[in-house]
């Protein structure tokens, strides 16, 4: 049963990370960067059942960390809206590997 | 009956992708973690069904949706999407009937006697609360102040 739910976790945060590869959009990458989380929630799903306070305390950092960073990264997304009127991630000129 | 429930956070998930729209795949990224919830419920884990639920779906998943729906365009929801989800939500019901059925027989392990037990047997978890509670409190001040500074 662990080894089914290890392999859908697997497969969900594979789909979050193609997900968040193949966007140029920021609150897309948030919403992407957030089924990675689903899988992750999965894969702490066998932990849980073996010990429960383990599961439970992971799951709880897992969800605060999430939450923490979620919030900070729409109040970024935010500011560079107010800034350059887009969330194209091709409008910013800087940060990036120059050819 | 477990496979099948596997399989619903995997094809929300894949929906997510596939829908173009912010808020559409908003939103079935939150239908994404209530079957993973679902699944928590299945192995009787109903303290992390609550905070997935609580926290995650209630806060989180809202704040992404509200953030998308702000700085996203609104499309028309095609036909596909929407016979999608009422398959998705059917294949959902099979194992929410079952799960109802286990409830309905032991209603009393859902009591506060057993979380203030494990509360007071198992330390770690009261400082896993108090880390969830500091890091958001901390997250929320700063991103309050980083929007807020300057700007056009």
């Amino acid at each position: 049963m662990s080894e089914i739910l290890l392999a859908a976790a697997l497969a969900v945060m594979l789909l979050g990370l193609y997900g968040m590869s193949t966007t140029r959009d920021l609150v897309r990458m948030v919403i992407m960067m957030e089924v990675l989380t689903v899988g992750a929630f999965l894969a702490v799903l066998p932990s849980a059942t073996a010990i429960p306070s383990l599961g439970i305390t992971l799951a709880l950092i897992l969800i605060g960390g999430v939450a923490a960073e979620t919030v900070l990264l729409v109040a970024l997304i935010y500011r560079y809206y107010r800034y350059t009127g887009t969330t194209d991630t091709m409008t910013m000129d800087r940060g990036k590997e120059t050819p | 009956m477990f496979d099948i429930i596997v399989i619903v956070p995997l094809a929300f998930a894949a929906l997510s992708i596939i829908t173009r729209d912010n808020v559409y795949s908003a939103i079935s990224l939150a239908a994404a973690a209530l079957a993973v919830a679902l699944v928590y419920a299945l192995m009787n884990i109903y303290y992390i069904v609550f905070a997935i639920i609580l926290i995650y779906i209630g806060a989180v998943v809202l704040l992404i949706l509200i953030t998308a729906s702000m700085f996203g365009h609104v499309e028309r929801m095609p036909i596909n999407y929407r016979l999608s989800v009422l398959v998705l939500v059917i294949v959902s019901l099979i194992p929410l009937t079952y799960l109802a059925g286990n409830v309905a027989v032991s209603p009393l392990k859902l009591g506060f006697p057993e979380v203030n037990a494990l509360l007071l047997s198992r330390l770690d978890v009261v400082q896993a609360l108090i880390v969830l509670f500091a890091s958001i409190v901390a997250s929320l001040l700063i991103a309050i102040e980083t929007s807020r500074k300057g700007g056009k």
